[in-house]
């Protein structure tokens, strides 16, 4: 947590209340329309556009090259706030945003200049899924043949899957194989003088129904060095480089649409009456919904501990990412399973509560780590088989991370919880929550520094309660819930349930969370560690 | 010998599902999703090859005897569209209260509607009451000759095409625990106006069913309608859903083994940077976790179906072990292996005609309906004290668990079905269990773990639990686990019966190396034929 999260959830504010009330069904950004389109199988062209004339297209654009994105923290929070509203749109924008990535990475500055563009005309690339026969094996799949001409000419012919609007997308980045390897290329579609650019109608998909994936064929579709992004024979190692950002850019998808569930069934909980009282009365209701909320603080803790990293230690960044990244779309999709349960038979109605948006939310959850299949089928990389510091050179290519922190994080060097574990000891907490913590944190300590070189499952769970530990450290003075270490009790607990080891009852806990869900909920804020007001 | 001769007789009938169209295959299966049509075809090939008579007693001119034939049929039919399976399952669930407690009046007239093919319907379920069935709002006020009936039922199957309705209803002159009684509602015989049938209901799964709600509108029902007795209505209706909550596994199995089949062959035909997706270890450990969770499901789900047809005392709890535990893991299986298939998992029209996310969805209704889970636990922790009763014999349920199994012919052992079980010999064979499975090489871990779940729930049985607090559903859990992994160490295949215990015992940790290698080896084999991974319980 710092400053620059503080400032980017800013933002991102602003575009969620220029979007207005999602319970607004005359809203083209409201619930009802998100899933009216989903049933259709329409693309939410609407928010789309709301989005963009909000000006959308400026945080899209890194501010080397004209825009106003500084950050990964600006991505990361605009993208959640938008797939609050609809992950499908908010999938398509950000599928653009990543298909550009290796141009502001690599590409020359026509290319930047040529994809600010589009941005501002209100178009977007789309991004390439690997070829249809191959899965999303970007490694072993041939692609696109190549007729090598003289002085880097090639004609690229060949079919693969867009993942956006398909048949919108006014062009992409994808890789083909040329003499010298793989190669990464720019393509437009304007540039496409004779019929070498076709997209094939939408395939049917079962989440994100209106976003759709297409097929796109390219037939000897002129290419030079104008259209090559970065080195020859080196696409592979340019279109791996986005792999972290497209990480945290699904953890933010991921997060918004759990941040709707939450809302949507703390509200059934609350009306829904049974054996005499409100459902949230019922204490297996009650702890669900607290687990989700705290689901949702840690995962936000590790995306915002992630922005961090890319911003303050680049180099550690796809390491710290192909650790962690993937908890977060995981803990959203248990997360909103285990709400679903909550809702009971309105979860399974298409039009009942909320006008169904908790169902589309849980396939689309279910599917939005599609952004990130690289195909690899691995649980998770090694961090030492990603390529060499995507993020290095940082300037000038990467002015657009921004400069590394000097905002005063309070963060400071070293181990988190071992830096919480010290603080509370020394300082003590008022409330009865400083024993259990210590406990947890002792335990915690030693699960995150095992000091294993290969990687095991409970390494994003060490990491996430790194994360946690920073980020309540960052907050603690803000309020009681955070000074008495209730808040880091509430995530670390969670934690640990994940690591298989089972945590005692606290009903004093749970009546807090279950208050503030019900505060953030009633004041229309952002479930978050920092308040963030919504429509 | 086979055991289900009705089942593999439809099996082979219906023929290869991957068929381009036609009745029951998973084209078909797929574009009635879409369309959110009702399956037509499907079900008129279900009628031709005479599957109404599977649903009726045989006492009552049907051919059923056997619950655990039905949940073999039930599953044939649900490996290729649930959404059929749960249309063409429907009169004999919507007739438990019928079978259970009619007059052979109400028996006859039911039966023989649905020999001729009627739909029927059960109706509890009110918009603003769903678990809480004491506060039903629909009302029915004795007068002269009958009832009239006030108020309005939701989400109910096939409601608005149904002959018969048995319909819950609430006698304001009557207080607490006795103020409910079931009623046969001829639908035929409703004066027209007296009733209004509401809009369809769409969706997220089964989306060929035809759900919808009815209002009645001061309607009269003959006295002659009441099920079993007047203000018996809720034991009636627990009794009636112990029975379906036992045969509802059988649409999970189904829909389980199709995704599994799928799921395999997709990933078998995946290339990625080393080979084949099916050759990495991950990958071969996700697939045979999921074929050891399928057998540990049908394991269990043969037992509790036995059980209630051998020992109905102990219906109430075998029946919520089964109506938790299988769906449960048919649902997280299926969500799991998603995962492993990734971004192909998205196409729709893809693999297998894109069947995998509409299994995906049919399924999670099975946790939800006819008892949800948390519902289904809470009742398990309200009977865990039953665990207490000295004495209990548990050679009570060795028949359970011969691979042989001759019970009672259906309905006639469910007199002594009551709505709690007071013993249960099967958790009551814990220690001979484990004693078992220690004499088994490689089975001592499993055999630790099981003696410390059993002392656990021991321990959970001697306390006072509140059933709908999270401890009552952990109790739950823990008591429907334990009693799974009795019933897996007492029946399972010696191969994988211990993986099978450990699995149960600690959900979510993988098995170990050995036993994977050998499970998706075997499951390899078993997939190169195209029936379901398995019909039969293997003696
Ligand atoms: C497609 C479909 C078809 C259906 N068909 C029929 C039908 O034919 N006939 C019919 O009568 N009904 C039918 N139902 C209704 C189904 O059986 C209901 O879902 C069920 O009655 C539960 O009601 P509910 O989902 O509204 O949840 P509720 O019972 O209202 O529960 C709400 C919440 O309270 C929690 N809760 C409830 N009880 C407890 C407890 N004891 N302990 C802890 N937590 C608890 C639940 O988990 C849930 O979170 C159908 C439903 C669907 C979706």
């Amino acid at each position: 947590m710092d400053q620059t999260i503080e400032a980017a959830l800013g933002t991102a504010a602003q575009l969620d209340r220029a979007l207005g009330d999602p319970m607004d069904e005359r809203s083209p950004a409201s619930f009802h329309a998100a899933v009216a389109t989903d049933r259709e199988g329409r693309f939410p062209q609407h928010l789309r556009d709301a989005a963009f004339s909000w000006g959308l297209a400026e945080y899209l654009t890194p501010a080397a090259s004209g825009g106003r994105l500084r950050s990964l923290d600006d991505c990361l929070a605009l993208f959640r706030v938008l797939a609050r509203r609809d992950l499908t749109a908010a999938s398509v924008i950000a599928a653009g945003f990543l298909a550009g990535l290796p141009v502001w990475q690599c590409g020359t500055p026509a290319q930047r200049r040529a994809v600010a563009a589009l941005l501002r005309r209100h178009e977007l690339l789309g991004l390439t899924m690997g070829e249809a026969e191959h899965g999303v094996d970007i490694m072993a799949d041939t692609r696109f043949e190549t007729l090598a001409g003289a002085g880097h000419a090639w004609r690229l012919s060949g079919r693969t899957t867009l993942a956006g609007h398909d048949g919108h997308a006014a062009g992409t980045t994808l890789l083909a194989r040329t003499g010298a390897g793989v190669t990464a290329f720019l393509l437009l579609r304007e540039a496409d003088r004779g019929g070498h650019w076709r997209s094939d109608p939408a395939y049917e998909t079962h989440g994100l129904r209106g976003s759709a994936l297409g097929r796109l064929t390219l037939s000897d579709f002129p290419a030079g060095p104008a259209e090559m992004v970065g080195p020859p024979g080196q696409g592979l190692e340019t279109t791996a480089r986005t792999l972290p950002v497209a990480r945290l850019t699904v953890a933010g998808l991921a997060l918004g649409g759990l941040d709707t569930c939450l809302r949507a069934v703390v509200a059934f909980a609350r009306s829904r009456r049974l054996y005499g009282a409100p459902i949230l009365e019922l204490e297996p209701v009650a702890v669900r919904l607290t687990d989700v909320y705290a689901d949702l603080l840690i995962g936000e803790a590790l995306c915002h501990g992630l922005c961090r990293a890319a911003r303050t230690d680049p180099h550690r960044f796809p390491a710290l990412s192909a650790r962690a990244g993937d908890l977060v779309p995981e803990l959203a999709g248990d997360g909103v399973e285990s709400l679903a349960i909550v809702l009971g038979a309105r979860a399974y109605c298409a039009t009942e509560h909320w006008h169904g948006i908790v169902e589309k939310m849980r396939r689309d959850v279910a599917v939005v780590t599609a952004l990130t299949d690289s195909g690899d089928l691995a649980p998770a990389a090694p961090p030492d088989e990603l390529p060499p510091d995507p993020f290095v050179p940082v300037p000038p290519e990467l002015a657009w991370l921004g400069e590394p922190a000097a905002d005063g994080s309070g963060d400071g060097d070293g181990d988190p919880l071992a830096r919480a574990r010290a603080l509370i000891r020394q300082e003590g907490l008022p409330g009865p929550y400083a024993p259990r913590l210590l406990e947890l944190l002792d335990r915690l300590t030693g699960i995150a520094s095992h000091g294993g070189t290969s990687p095991s499952p409970g390494d994003a769970l060490a990491d996430a309660a790194a994360a946690c530990a920073s980020a309540w450290l960052y907050g603690r003075r803000r309020d009681d819930f955070h000074a008495t270490g209730a808040w880091l009790l509430l995530c670390l607990r969670r934690i640990a349930v994940r690591l298989g080891e089972s945590q005692p009852a606290d009903a004093g806990l749970r009546r807090q969370a279950v208050d503030r869900i019900g505060l953030a909920h009633d004041e229309r804020r952002l479930f978050s560690d920092i308040e963030v007001a919504l429509r | 010998m086979n055991r289900f001769p009705a089942a593999e007789e439809l099996e082979s009938t219906l023929g290869d599902p991957h068929r381009p169209t036609g009745p029951l295959t998973f084209g078909a299966a797929m574009a009635g999703d879409h369309a959110e049509r009702w399956p037509h075809s499907s079900l008129d090939r279900l009628r031709a090859w005479g599957y109404p008579a599977h649903l009726v007693p045989a006492s009552l001119g049907g051919r059923l005897t056997s619950l655990e034939e039905l949940l073999a049929v039930g599953r044939v039919v649900a490996r290729r569209d649930p959404t059929v399976a749960v249309i063409a399952n429907s009169p004999w669930a919507s007739g438990t209260p019928v079978w259970l407690a009619g007059t052979p009046a109400q028996q006859r007239e039911y039966a023989d509607a649905v020999l001729r093919g009627q739909w029927m319907s059960l109706a509890l379920t009110e918009f603003d009451k769903g678990a809480d069935l004491l506060s039903s709002d629909l009302t029915a006020r004795r007068v002269s000759g009958g009832y009239v009936l006030d108020g309005a039922k939701w989400v109910i199957n096939n409601i608005r095409l149904a002959r018969f309705v048995c319909l819950l209803v609430r006698e304001p002159s009557l207080t607490g625990l006795r103020s409910l009684t079931l009623l046969l509602v001829d639908m035929e015989r409703l004066p027209a106006g007296s009733y209004e049938l509401l809009p369809r209901i769409h969706t997220h799964g089964i989306r060929g069913a035809d759900i919808a709600g009815m209002r009645f509108l001061n309607a009269f029902v003959p006295s002659s309608a009441v099920l079993g007795r007047p203000g018996r209505g809720l034991d009636l209706t627990i009794r009636s859903l112990i029975t379906i909550r036992t045969l509802v596994p059988g649409l999970s199995l189904g829909a389980f083994d199709t995704g599994l089949r799928c799921a395999f062959d997709v990933l078998r035909h995946r290339h990625v940077r080393q080979g084949r997706a099916i050759d990495l270890p991950h990958v071969r450990a996700e697939l045979a976790a999921a074929d050891l969770d399928l057998r540990v499901a049908e394991t269990l789900a043969t037992c509790c179906v036995r059980i209630l047809q051998h020992l109905p005392a102990l219906a109430p709890v075998a029946s919520a072990v089964a109506k938790y535990l299988v769906p449960h893991l048919a649902e997280q299986r299926l969500r799991r292996l998603a995962g492993v298939l990734g971004a192909r998992y998205l196409l729709r029209q893809d693999h297998w005609y894109g069947i995998y996310d509409k299994l995906v969805r049919d399924t999670r209704l099975f946790s939800l309906f006819d008892g949800s889970e948390p519902v289904v636990l809470s009742s398990l922790a309200a009977q865990v004290s039953c665990l207490t009763e000295p004495g209990v014999d548990p050679r009570a349920a060795d028949e359970v668990f011969q691979p042989a199994f001759a019970p009672p012919p259906y309905p006639s052992g469910l007199a002594a079905l009551g709505t709690a079980s007071d013993f249960d010999p099967v958790t009551a064979g814990l220690d001979g269990a484990c004693a078992d499975l220690e004499r088994e090489a490689g089975s001592a871990r499993a055999a630790a773990l099981l003696r410390q779940a059993g002392r656990d729930l021991l321990a959970d049985a001697h306390r006072d639990v509140d059933p709908r607090s999270e401890d009552g559903l952990r109790v739950g859990e823990r008591y429907a686990r334990t009693f799974a992994a009795v019933c897996l160490a007492r029946s399972g295949p010696a191969h994988w019966r211990a993986a099978g215990v450990e699995s149960l015992l600690r959900p979510g940790a993988p098995p170990r190396r050995e036993t994977t290698e050998s499970l998706f080896l075997d499951l390899a084999m078993r997939h190169a034929g195209r029936s379901a991974l398995s019909l039969s319980r293997p003696a």
